[in-house]
């Protein structure tokens, strides 16, 4: 395991030296400024996005060596907003270094009705990668539409290097275009389509609360290698009386028995984690993981975990496993009863073992308040905190933590809001 | 050990050693401020393609002529390239010249 600092950093270095490698190469010379910033612009965005391709693509050793799946996805997504940026400046670039000449000539740089395929393909590039970037921040578009908005991405890129080939640049343009074909396929056949992925079964599907569904997924062979706290990726298909959506999404396993099977718990919070709540038995269900490492690697001083809904799950992986062998706080919030899924099995875990003090409040509506929910700042000292529910309660826990003196080292988060 | 991201680095790394792309530009084209944006795009994307000096050249002479006549036209004076374009591909040509 990387120490948090050095997975912290690999990211952003891979994204510099993606993006500096293809800008040495191609640095101008001799060139009037305007068009030497153009010509550089181009080219860091070429090189952004290929990191951000790499980024995408959902490898377990991937994960463990990026720091993790929602770092990746969470840079995955900002290096395509810089790159986006970056090659939007670069044809203005071009245009502006004209614009002292005259603004005819500086229209007729731009203008993709005045040139050729090289200018068009440029501009057909970036219009795919405005339209798949709008689609990635319209987070109400049904994930099924959403995906293949998405996709235009890809289209983009290609249609990108199309641009540069047209440009006379065949070197080294010709391998960067099988790279970028070699990753979009990657990710497709692997991930989307599910050939990384390992064929489970539903067993059982029990509700646990209101909107919330626990599964048990049987492996029909090889299982996966995973830990408490982790996640996983399951497609569910049809079958057994169930039309399956088929598309992968992330959800934390509950519990891991020996045989390899495995519980994960479901929340209805959209089209397809919505009809899963009435999966039947029999269910084929691909899983690809398992991807964290949220509760590894934990020290054995007292901790504090402080769960927002169906965030309790981790924790509950963790205690199903055995009994803790450190003082834990599990602080438990949730809208009201009937949502708190896996609780009165807490409360039962917490009567058997006395180094667990489960507090469980029902916040209602209203964001919960921490300055009365967290212990006081001399309670906190020596603990290590674990936080995991919606981004928003992972935002405001982590806020009130640094407040009361807690150091960022000492506090471990996980959020549910990647796709 | 994080071993990807040296890996990585390295792979990244290579390509920058190596010469970028050639440019067209107002110090090496002839007529340069005759041609408008999408002439000089395709013509730098003609002289990037050419693999031999003879071709090269070809294309170079009939650029210039055409370039002479609209300088002629607009009644200018056409300033000479300070650099021939072609001159990397009769540098290419010669080591195997001389090895036949």
């Amino acid at each position: 395991m990387l120490s948090p600092a050095r997975n912290r950093l690999t990211i952003p270095l891979l994204l510099l030296a993606s993006t500096a490698a293809p800008v040495f190469w191609a640095l101008p010379e001799d060139l009037p400024p305007l068009r030497s910033l153009g010509i550089i612009l181009g080219w860091a965005g070429c090189g952004m996005l290929f990191g951000s391709l790499l980024l995408m693509l959902r490898e377990t050793w991937l994960s463990h060596w990026l720091g993790g799946l929602a770092a990746m996805y969470r840079w995955h997504h900002r290096a395509g907003v810089i790159a986006y940026v970056v090659l939007l400046a670069h044809p203005l670039a071009l245009a502006a270094d004209a614009l002292p000449a005259s603004p005819a000539l500086a229209w007729q740089t731009l203008s993709p009705f005045a040139n050729g395929w090289a200018v068009r393909l440029g501009w057909l590039s970036l219009l795919l990668l405005m339209f798949g970037l709008a689609a990635t921040f319209a987070s109400r578009i049904p994930y099924r539409i959403w995906r293949w908005l998405h996709a235009a991405l890809g289209i983009g890129v290609v249609l990108g290097l199309g641009h540069l080939l047209q440009l006379g640049i065949d070197e080294p343009v010709l391998p960067l275009l099988a790279l970028a074909v070699l990753l979009l396929g990657w990710r497709f056949i692997r991930d989307d389509a599910g050939l990384a992925a390992r064929p489970y079964i539903v067993r059982s599907a029990t509700p646990i609360a209101d909107g919330v569904v626990e599964i048990s997924l049987r492996p029909l062979a090889q299982p996966i290698a995973a830990d408490a706290g982790q996640f996983v990726v399951v497609a569910f298909h049809s079958g057994a009386g169930f039309r399956g959506c088929g598309q992968f999404h992330p959800f934390t396993i509950s519990s891991i028995a020996g045989d390899g099977e495995i519980r994960i718990g479901v929340k209805a919070l959209g089209d397809c984690t919505r009809h899963l709540q009435s999966i039947a038995t029999g269910v084929p269900a691909r899983v690809h993981g398992a991807f964290g490492h949220f509760l590894a690697g934990r020290p054995t001083t007292a901790q504090l975990w402080l769960a927002g809904g169906i965030g309790v799950t981790p924790f509950v992986a963790l205690l199903r496993g055995g009994p803790l062998h450190q003082p834990t706080t599990l602080i438990y919030l949730y809208r009201s009863e009937t949502d708190a899924a896996y609780l009165h099995e807490l409360q039962t875990l917490a009567a058997a073992d006395r180094l667990l003090s489960l507090q469980a409040y029902a916040t209602g509506e209203e964001p919960p308040e921490l300055a009365s929910l967290l212990p006081a700042s001399h309670d906190l000292s020596n603990r290590e905190c674990h936080v995991c529910g919606p981004p928003a309660m992972v935002a405001a826990v982590r806020k009130a933590l640094c407040q009361r003196g807690i150091t960022t080292r000492h506090i471990h988060f996980e959020n549910f809001d990647f796709r | 050990m994080n071993r990807l991201l040296p890996v990585l680095l390295l792979a990244l790394a290579a390509p920058a050693a190596a010469g970028g792309p050639w440019r067209a530009s107002e110090t090496n084209t002839r007529g340069w401020q005759l041609m408008t944006p999408e002439e000089r795009i395709e013509h730098q994307a003609r002289i990037r393609g050419f693999r031999s000096y003879d071709e090269c050249r070809s294309y170079q002479l009939a650029h210039h002529r055409l370039m002479e006549e609209r300088a002629r036209q607009r009644g200018i004076e056409l300033p000479r390239g300070r650099r021939d374009v072609c001159e990397h591909l009769r540098q290419a040509a010669e080591p195997a010249a001389r090895a036949d």
